[in-house]
C-alpha cells in the first residue's frame, strides 16, 4: 500500500512496509545507525537513529518503525539531536578514546560520528568495563574497549556465516561480546572468513597488519622479492583511492607494486588456471572411479576450515589441489630455488584466512589484505591514481579469464566445466550463465559430454548446512560442490575495502565487483584453461611433465586432525 | 472428566472446606482441624517441624479422631510467621514453634485456646482471625480461599470450592468471543506492571489468526520486595492451571507455559503436583470435558534475570536464546513465543479469571474504582509492623493501608515515604497519604502499580540512598542491550554514589536529571523505561536532600557513611563498652572520663552507636 508521509518538511510516496530509514535514505536524508545491518541485524538497540514523530510521546527508532498515511516525521529536530548526542557520549564513556593507535583512525564510522554530533567525550567519564585484547587468531584481532555492542559482529557470523563463533556474554553493564567460555577467538568455531570486520563500526574488530614484515622483506638484500595477486583484489583496490566500487584496476595495481619494490609481479589468476587443470583432473577421475563423491573444492580456506570443524567426516571430499595462491607459490618457489635463487614471496589477497593457510601450507612468507596493500601504497607515498598500467611479469603472468573468474562465486565451477568439456569432448564452452550470480545455494545439473554432473554452488556458509546436510543424510547426490565462506565469492572476501554499509548494500557492492570481473571476462580472448600457453609450456618446460613433481608441488596431503 | 464427575468430586471433599467455614452441616470425622502455613515464609521458620510434631503429639495423645492437622497456603502476615490456624474457631496462632505444640494440643482437646499464641489488636487478644485489622479491610480475590484449602487435597479441596466450575462452564457453554467480551467487560487489568486491559490483550491474540498459539504465565517475580505471585502459586496452584486453560480456550492455543523463577523451589513442585493431578483427572492434555479442546501445561524456569519478566525477554529466553527484549512492536499477541501468537498474564492476573467467569463482569467491576477494577494484592514491607501480603480493593488508600493495616511504623518512628511498584516504581511521600490506589493515581505521582511491592521507609531513611538502592539493581539486572540502559543507569548510579559521598556538584544535580528523563524516554524496553523512576520520585518530593547532600555535605537520616561523624558527647560517663565494640581500635579514652574517637581511623560502622547505654554518642 502507498502512503504519504513527511519527512524533515519534505512530502514523500513510499511503501507502507518500508521502514523511516529506507524511506529517508531514498530521500538522500542521512540517519545515522551504528546496529543496523538490513536483514541480519535489527535489534534497535544502539538508539543513534532515532526519529521524532508528530502525535508520539516518545522518540522511535527509524529503522524499525513503519511508515504511515501522514506521517510527520522530523529527523533532525533538537530534540533528536540532543538524544543522538547523549548516544554518543554515553557510548564515548565506555570506550577507549585512543583513536590515533587505533587500526581504524580515520575509516572508524563511530568516530565520523563524534565529530558529526560535535560530543563532549568527557561527559559521562566514568568507570569502564573491563576489557581484553584477544589477538589469538591468526587473522583477527578483537578489542573489547572499543566495543560498542552494536552487535552486527555475532549477526553475521551467525547468519551469513553460520559459525556463531562469538556471542554477549555477561550482563549490564559488563556485556561483551565473547566466544563459548571466553576462550581466545582461535579456540572456537571462528573460520577466520573476516566478514566480522567488514561491518564493525569502530576499531573493536580489526584484521591483524603485517605491513612492516612485508617492509621488512623488502629490505632484505639477496633475495627475489616476489608479489603475486588474487584475482579478486583488481576489482577493489582502486575503491581504497577514491575509485567507485568495483573498478578494474589491474595494471595500476601492479605498477603500485612494482613502485613498492617487488622484483616480480605474478598473477594468482596463472596458479587459478594450475588449479583448473588439476581439480578438473580430479574430477574426471573421481567420476570414473565414482569414490569420495562429491568432490569439494578447496581453494577457501575459511570453507577448508569450516568442513574440519563442522563437517570433519568430510575432509576426504575436499580436493587435494592446493588453491591458486599456494600452487603459484609452490611454481614460483621451485622455479627461482631450482636456479639456486633465494625467493621471498607476499601475497596479496582479498580474504584474511589466507593468512592461516599459507602458515599451514609453509610456502609463501607473508599474505596481506587488500586494505593493507592501500596502507602500502600509501605509507610508501606512491600516487596511484597517477600510476600508469603495467603487465604481470612472466612466466607467471600469462592468464586466461578461467582464472580470473575464481575472484567470484561460481568462477571455479565455471573455469572447471570449461575445461573438462574441453577435455573430454574436445569442445570449447564460453560462458556459463547458469552457474553465475548465486543466491545462497544453486544447484544445477549439467551436461559433459553426454554425462550429467550435479553440481552445487554455495556462498556464505550459513548456507552450507543446506546442502550438507543433504549430503550427510544421503536425500541429495552431488559430484562437484563448490563452496565459497564469503557471500559473493572473494570479491566480498574479509580482506576487501571497508565499504560503508549504510549507503551500498551487500548485495550492491558484490554485483558490482562481480560485474567488473565478468566484464574482463567477457573481454578476454582465452576464456579456458587449455588456452593458457603459459601453463602448458611450464608443464612441459619446468616440470617436464614429471607427475611425481607436479603432485609434489600442485597438491597437498589429508592429514587428520585440524590443519587449521 | 465430565460434570458428574466434578460435581461428585466436589461433593466429597465440600463437607472439609464447609467445616473449615464453620458453614452449619459439615460432617467430619474429626472436631478440630488445624493448619499450619506451608508458604515459603512460615517453612523458612520451621512451620514443617511445627506440623510434624503436631502430627507426633497427636498420634501419642490418641487423638487422630479427635483432631486433624493439614498444610495451608499462606495467610499473608508473613512477619508473624509460623502461622497456625484453628478450625472451625477460625482463631489464628502466631509465631508457633515445636515447643507450643503440646500446649496447643492439649488445650484444643479441652476446646480451648492458647491465649498466649494469639495475635493482637493494640494490645487485646484477637480470637477469631477475621477479626484482625490486619484483616478487617482485606478482600480476597486473587488470594481467595487460600486459608481453607488443605495443601495435602489442593486439587480436592480446590474443587470443592467451584473450583474448575469456571473452566466447564467457559469450554461447554461460551464462544471464545464470549469470554474474552467477558473479560473485557470486567475491566481486569494487567497485575505484573503495565496494567494493560486483559480481555483487550486476549482479543488481539485471538484475531490473529495462526495454527499455534501460547499462553504464558509470567511468574518471574523479580521486584525486591515482591512475593504476591509466589504466594498465590504455592497456595492456590489449580486457579493458576484453570485459568491458563480458559485463556487457551478463549484464544485457540493448545499449549501453555508456566514462566517460573527458579528461585521459588517450592512453587515449583506444587505447580508441578497441580499440572500433574489435572493432567490424571483429564483436566489438562486432550478433549478436556469430552470437548474437543486440548490444552498441555509445561513449567519452564527462569535462571535468576529479573529482565526476563520483560514479556520478550521471557519469550526469548523459553526459546534457549538469551534473555535479552526485543523491540515492540511486533507485539506478542501478534508474533509471540516461536513466532506465533502469544498472550503473557501474570499470576496475580490470572487467578482472577476463573471467578470473573463464575460470577460475572458486573461483580468484578463493581469493586475497585473508574479506572482499575477488582483488588490488588501489596507486598508490605520495610518499616513497618506488620509486614506480609494483602488483597484490597482499587481505591483504598496509602493511609489505610499503612495504619489500618500496616499497623504503623514501628518503634514511634515517623512515615517518611512508600516506594510502591519496586525499583520501576517511584516513592511517594507523606503528603500523598490520602490517594486512593489505582493505576492512574500512582502513575499521576511519578510511581506506579507495578507489581505491588510497597517498602515503607521511615525518618530513618535517606531518600538519596533509597535511590541509589534502586539503580544498583537495575545496573545489576540490566540485559546490556540498548545503550541508555546499559551505560546511562550506570553513569546514574555514579553521579547518585559522589552525591552520597558528598563529592558532587550542583552541575551533576542536573547532569543527573536530565540523563535520568533520557534514559526514560530512549530505552529499548520497560526496564530501562522505568528504572529512573527511583531517582525522578525522590528528586520531585525530596530534591532538598539531594541539595543538602552537595552543598552542605549532610545526609540527615545518617545513612551515607561518608557524609556521617559519630561523635562522643559529654554524656559519656566514660564504661569503655563503645571502644571495646570498636572493631578498629578508633576509640580511646580513661575510664571514668569521656572517651573520643579517632576520625581518621573510624569506619562508621555505627557499632559504638549501638553499643551506648547512655546515648552519649551522636550521628552527625
Amino acid at each position: 500500500m502507498k502512503v504519504k508521509l513527511t519527512i524533515d518538511g519534505l512530502e514523500v510516496v513510499a511503501d507502507s512496509n518500508q521502514t523511516i530509514l529506507e524511506v529517508a535514505k531514498k530521500a538522500k536524508i542521512d540517519i545515522p545507525t551504528l546496529c543496523f545491518l538490513k536483514g541480519i541485524n535489527e535489534p534497535a538497540s544502539c538508539r543513534i537513529c532515532v526519529v521524532e514523530i508528530e502525535g508520539l510521546k516518545k522518540l522511535m527508532t527509524s529503522c524499525t518503525t513503519k511508515v504511515r498515511e501522514g506521517m510527520v516525521v522530523k529527523t533532525n529536530s533538537s530534540r533528536v539531536i540532543n538524544a543522538r548526542k547523549k548516544v554518543m557520549e554515553l557510548l564515548l564513556s565506555n570506550h577507549n578514546k585512543n583513536c590515533l593507535n587505533c587500526p581504524k583512525n580515520l575509516k572508524c564510522y563511530f568516530q565520523s560520528l563524534c565529530e558529526k554530533f560535535g560530543v563532549n567525550t568527557e561527559k559521562y567519564a566514568g568507570e569502564t568495563s573491563f576489557s581484553l585484547i584477544d589477538d589469538s587468531n591468526h587473522a583477527i584481532v578483537r578489542d573489547d574497549s572499543k566495543c560498542i555492542l552494536c552487535g552486527k559482529c555475532i549477526s553475521v557470523c551467525a547468519k551469513r556465516q553460520g559459525c556463531s563463533a562469538i556471542t554477549k556474554i555477561n550482563r549490564g553493564f559488563d556485556t561483551k561480546i565473547g566466544t563459548a567460555f571466553d576462550r581466545p577467538l582461535q579456540e572456537s568455531t571462528c573460520v577466520g572468513c573476516g566478514q566480522c570486520v567488514l561491518v564493525c563500526p569502530t576499531g573493536a574488530l580489526t584484521q591483524k597488519t603485517e605491513i612492516h614484515e612485508v617492509l621488512d622483506i623488502l629490505d632484505e638484500k639477496d633475495i627475489i622479492k616476489v608479489a603475486q595477486v588474487a584475482p579478486a583484489v583488481r576489482v577493489s583496490i582502486g575503491e581504497e583511492f577514491g575509485e567507485p566500487i568495483g573498478s578494474f584496476a589491474e595494471g595500476k595495481m601492479v605498477s603500485a607494486l612494482k613502485a613498492i619494490g617487488f622484483d616480480y609481479v605474478f598473477d594468482v589468476n596463472m596458479g587459478a588456471d594450475f588449479t583448473v587443470v588439476e581439480e578438473a583432473n580430479e574430477l574426471i577421475e573421481k567420476l570414473s572411479s565414482g569414490k569420495d563423491l562429491p568432490l569439494f573444492t578447496s581453494c577457501c580456506p575459511a570453507w577448508f576450515n569450516y568442513c574440519e570443524k563442522f563437517y570433519p567426516d568430510y575432509v576426504k571430499n575436499l580436493s587435494s589441489s592446493k588453491s591458486p595462491n599456494e600452487m603459484l607459490g609452490s611454481l614460483v618457489k621451485y622455479f627461482f630455488e631450482s636456479q639456486g635463487k633465494k625467493v621471498k614471496i607476499v601475497s596479496i589477497m582479498p580474504c584474511t584466512a589466507k593468512k592461516r593457510e599459507i602458515l599451514a601450507r609453509g610456502t609463501i612468507d607473508k599474505s596481506i589484505t587488500t586494505r593493507e596493500l592501500a596502507q602500502l601504497i600509501k605509507l610508501k607515498s606512491i600516487n596511484f591514481e597517477r600510476l600508469d598500467d603495467s603487465k604481470f611479469d612472466d612466466p607467471f603472468g600469462e592468464y586466461t579469464s578461467a582464472g580470473l573468474i575464481f575472484g567470484v562465486t561460481g568462477g571455479v565451477t565455471e573455469a572447471a566445466l570449461r575445461y573438462a568439456t574441453y577435455k573430454l569432448t574436445g569442445k570449447k564452452r564460453d560462458i556459463i550463465e547458469g552457474v553465475r550470480y548465486c543466491d545462497g545455494v544453486k544447484e544445477v545439473t549439467v551436461d559433459i559430454g553426454g554425462k550429467k554432473v550435479n553440481l552445487a554452488i554455495v556462498h556464505g556458509l550459513a548456507n552450507a548446512p543446506k546442502v550438507m546436510d543433504a549430503i550427510v543424510n544421503g536425500s541429495k547426490k552431488f559430484d562437484f560442490v563448490e563452496v565459497m565462506a564469503c557471500p559473493g565469492g572473494c570479491v566480498n572476501g574479509g580482506g576487501q575495502p571497508f565499504v560503508d554499509y549504510r549507503l551500498h548494500e551487500v548485495e550492491e557492492v558484490i554485483r558490482k565487483r562481480s560485474a567488473s570481473i565478468y566484464e574482463a571476462d567477457g573481454n578476454m580472448k582465452f576464456k579456458s584453461t587449455e588456452d593458457n600457453e603459459g601453463v602448458n609450456k611450464i608443464y612441459k618446460d619446468i616440470l617436464h611433465n614429471d607427475k611425481e613433481l607436479i603432485h609434489k608441488l600442485l597438491h597437498y596431503e589429508h592429514k587428520t586432525g585440524n590443519t587449521y | 472428566m465430565d460434570l458428574q464427575k466434578l460435581e461428585e468430586l466436589k461433593k466429597k471433599y465440600l463437607d472439609e472446606v464447609n467445616f473449615r467455614k464453620n458453614i452449619a452441616g459439615a460432617s467430619v470425622p474429626y472436631k478440630y482441624d488445624i493448619m499450619v502455613c506451608g508458604g515459603t515464609g512460615c517453612r523458612s521458620c520451621k512451620s514443617r517441624l511445627v506440623q510434624d510434631k503436631l502430627n507426633e503429639v497427636i498420634k501419642n495423645k490418641g487423638l487422630q479422631n479427635e483432631i486433624a492437622v493439614h498444610g495451608v497456603g499462606c495467610f499473608g502476615l508473613c512477619v508473624n510467621g509460623p502461622i497456625v490456624l484453628i478450625y472451625p474457631q477460625d482463631a489464628m496462632y502466631v509465631k508457633v514453634t515445636v515447643s507450643d505444640v503440646d500446649e496447643i494440643v492439649d488445650a484444643l482437646a479441652r476446646g480451648e485456646l492458647v491465649e498466649r499464641l494469639l495475635p493482637e489488636n493494640d494490645g487485646h487478644k484477637v480470637y477469631k482471625k477475621v477479626d484482625l485489622k490486619f484483616c478487617k479491610k482485606q478482600k480476597y480475590i486473587a488470594r481467595n480461599n487460600a486459608e481453607y484449602m488443605s495443601l495435602d487435597n489442593i486439587l480436592g479441596d480446590y474443587i470443592a470450592l467451584e473450583g474448575y466450575s469456571a473452566l466447564y462452564k467457559v469450554i461447554t457453554s461460551m464462544t471464545q468471543d464470549d469470554v474474552i467480551s467477558l473479560i473485557k467487560e470486567s475491566g481486569l487489568r494487567g497485575r505484573g506492571g503495565a496494567g494493560f486491559l486483559t480481555g483487550q490483550k486476549w482479543e488481539y491474540a485471538r484475531l490473529n489468526d495462526a495454527p499455534q498459539k501460547y499462553v504464558i504465565c509470567n511468574a518471574d517475580e523479580g521486584d525486591p520486595g515482591a512475593f504476591m505471585d509466589r504466594s498465590i502459586i504455592e497456595s492456590n496452584p489449580h486457579a493458576i492451571v484453570e485459568a491458563m486453560a480458559i485463556a487457551g480456550y478463549a484464544i485457540g492455543a493448545s499449549k501453555g507455559y508456566v514462566y517460573l523463577r527458579a528461585e521459588y523451589p517450592l512453587a515449583g513442585e506444587r505447580l508441578q503436583n497441580a499440572i500433574d493431578e489435572a493432567n490424571k483427572a483429564g483436566l489438562l492434555g486432550k478433549n478436556i470435558f469430552g470437548t474437543n479442546f486440548d490444552f498441555e501445561l509445561e513449567i519452564k524456569f527462569g535462571a535468576g534475570a529479573f529482565v526476563c519478566g520483560e514479556e520478550t525477554a521471557l519469550m526469548h529466553s523459553i526459546e534457549g536464546m538469551r534473555g535479552e527484549p526485543s523491540l515492540k512492536p511486533p507485539f506478542p499477541a501478534e508474533r509471540g513465543l516461536y513466532g506465533c501468537p502469544t498472550i503473557i498474564n501474570n499470576v496475580e492476573t490470572l487467578a482472577n479469571v476463573a471467578q470473573i467467569i463464575n460470577n460475572g463482569a458486573s461483580w468484578f467491576n463493581s469493586i475497585g474504582t473508574e479506572d482499575s477494577k477488582g483488588t490488588k494484592v501489596f507486598a508490605l514491607t520495610g518499616k513497618i509492623k506488620n509486614s506480609g501480603l494483602i488483597e484490597l480493593p482499587m481505591g483504598t488508600t496509602i493511609r489505610e493501608i499503612i495504619y489500618d493495616i500496616g499497623g504503623g511504623i514501628p518503634n514511634g518512628k515517623e512515615f517518611k515515604a512508600v516506594q510502591m511498584g519496586g525499583p520501576s516504581g517511584g516513592c511517594i511521600p507523606a503528603e500523598y497519604l490520602d490517594t486512593p490506589i489505582d493505576y492512574k493515581s500512582l502513575s499521576d505521582l511519578g510511581s506506579m502499580m507495578g507489581s505491588g511491592g510497597m517498602i515503607v521507609v521511615d525518618e530513618d531513611s535517606c531518600m538519596v540512598d533509597l535511590a541509589k538502592f534502586f539503580l544498583q539493581f537495575t545496573v545489576d539486572e540490566s540485559c546490556g542491550k540498548c545503550t541508555p540502559c546499559r551505560i546511562g543507569n550506570k553513569r546514574i548510579l555514579e553521579i547518585l554514589t559522589k552525591i552520597t559521598e558528598g563529592k558532587a556538584t550542583m552541575e551533576d544535580l542536573d547532569k543527573l536529571e536530565d540523563l535520568c528523563k533520557y534514559v526514560k524516554d530512549d530505552s529499548l524496553c520497560g526496564l530501562g523505561q522505568t528504572s529512573p523512576n527511583p531517582v525522578l520520585s525522590t528528586l520531585r518530593y525530596f530534591r532538598d536532600e539531594y541539595i543538602e547532600h552537595i552543598q552542605q555535605h549532610k545526609c540527615r537520616a545518617g545513612v551515607c557513611k561518608a557524609l556521617t561523624r559519630y561523635k562522643i558527647t559529654d554524656k559519656c560517663v566514660g564504661c569503655s563498652a563503645c571502644s571495646r565494640a570498636c572493631p578498629v581500635g578508633a576509640i580511646t579514652g580513661e575510664i571514668k572520663k569521656q572517651f573520643s574517637i579517632n576520625q581518621e581511623k573510624c569506619i562508621k560502622c555505627g557499632k559504638c552507636y549501638n553499643t551506648c547505654r547512655f546515648g552519649a554518642i551522636a550521628k552527625e
